[in-house]
């Protein structure tokens, strides 16, 4: 009896698809990162000179409307963009906590050392912010320009509060000058987002720095 | 030519996108650390200058992060994120609570044995977090054991005879620096890797 060889299986690979939910949570993120910056801007220009000013709009608004983007952009497996409004909303908190936490004494500190504390707050701030920067030149020229026109107004800030209190209110100013220039950038993002979520088409946001 | 025959039909695997929480996790670190260098190296000197940073951006972001991880199952990652969000967490309480009376302790020498008990407990636990951490990449077991060196040099400059030894802090603040630097280098690679690029190398594991 004649025997049979039957050829080999070949087993196919499985072919992996990801999947996520839709939306894009930069249309939610980002026109309240614009205002918050609205709100710093027009107190850094000596709009309203009392800090406290902003504190309702950049802890109840940007601060927990960013928190909401982060975990949302987490949800769509979008790990840049959690990261970057995870860090804002960790940055907008943290000056709301710093505003209430000065004018209410609740960190002990002697108001010698106030001044200083505003100095730490922002140095470690730009520290952070700066290497952000870096990690975004990936993106599209425009996330890289306003994150880096972030760290500027807080280098500027830093530079007003060198020296005894009460600030330099002239650098002050050209910080909210540079701060109402991002918030613009991130309105131009917003729309452009809005636009595409529409069914639109996007703006254009410039060529990526590193491919 | 030898023949092949298809068995089954390509499966297909459908999986739900992910994301890292490795680059929000280490930037909140990162920036919790950089603080910190700056009181212990004497940039401000009180202790409660730090605490905006800390409780509203490092401890609660830490904290966020581990949920985040849970929901992954990344259970390593999570239990890493939740005792750094417990260490920054439990420093603004201890901050807070000496700077207000919270916890009934008025004497200085029981204000300093406070301060000693706590950092005391957490060289302990860090110290067996940085040998659980062998089998990941070197950076890690480095940057935790770096940490753990940090807490050890602050505890001896708080075992000091008039405490706190302020040489001491200032040699842990450096400390504190260095892992700094490492926790930038691994965000950079994880938002490097996040957008496409390469991942940066973090050395092999220790144990295999």
């Amino acid at each position: 009896m004649q025997e049979t060889r039957e050829a080999p299986v070949r087993v196919p690979q499985p072919l992996v698809v990801q999947v996520a939910p839709e939306g894009d949570p930069q249309i939610l993120g980002l026109p309240v990162f614009v205002l918050g910056s609205m709100a710093l801007g027009l107190n850094l220009l000596d709009y309203v000179s009392a800090g406290g000013s902003v504190v309702p709009i950049i802890f109840a608004a940007t601060g927990v409307g960013l928190l909401i983007a982060t975990g949302w952009a987490a949800r769509l497996g979008q790990t840049f963009v959690a990261g970057v409004f995870g860090i804002f909303a960790a940055f907008w908190l943290s000056y709301s906590a710093l505003l209430l936490g000065l004018s209410h004494n609740w960190y002990a500190i002697p108001a010698e050392d106030v001044a200083g504390t505003i100095r730490l707050f922002l140095l470690s701030w730009a520290s952070l912010i700066f290497f952000l920067t870096v990690a975004s030149l990936r993106l599209p020229l425009a996330y890289p320009l306003v994150i880096g026109l972030v760290d500027a107004a807080l280098i500027i800030v830093f530079f007003a509060w060198v020296g005894d209190a009460p600030p330099n209110t002239d650098l002050l100013k050209v910080a909210g000058v540079v701060v109402l220039a991002f918030a613009s950038l991130g309105m131009f993002a917003f729309l452009s987002v809005a636009s595409v979520s529409l069914g639109g088409r996007g703006y254009p946001l410039g060529p990526t720095l590193v491919k | 030519m030898q023949e092949t025959r298809e068995a089954v039909p390509q499966p297909l695997v459908v999986q739900a996108a992910t994301a890292d929480p490795a680059v929000l996790g280490l930037a909140v670190f990162v920036l919790g650390s950089i603080v910190l260098g700056l009181n212990l190296v004497d940039y401000v000197t009180p202790g409660g200058s730090v605490l905006a940073i800390i409780s509203a951006g490092t401890g609660l972001f830490l904290l966020l992060v581990t949920l985040w991880c849970t929901r992954l199952s990344q259970t390593y990652l999570a239990a890493v994120f939740g005792i750094f969000s417990a260490f920054w967490l439990t420093y603004s309480a201890l901050l807070l609570g000496l700077g207000h009376n919270w916890y009934g302790i008025t004497e200085v020498e029981d204000i300093v044995d406070t301060i000693r008990a706590f950092l005391i407990a957490w060289s302990i636990i860090l110290f067996f977090l940085t040998v659980s951490a062998l089998r990941l990449p070197v950076a890690f077991p480095i940057l935790f054991g770096m940490i753990d060196l940090a807490v050890v040099i602050v505890t001896v400059a708080w075992l000091a005879d008039s405490p706190p030894n302020t040489d001491l802090l200032k040699v842990g603040g450096y400390v504190v620096f260095a892992f700094a630097a490492l926790g930038a280098y691994a965000f950079l690679g994880a938002a490097s890797a996040s957008l496409g690029g390469r991942g940066f190398p973090l050395g092999s594991p220790l144990v295999k």
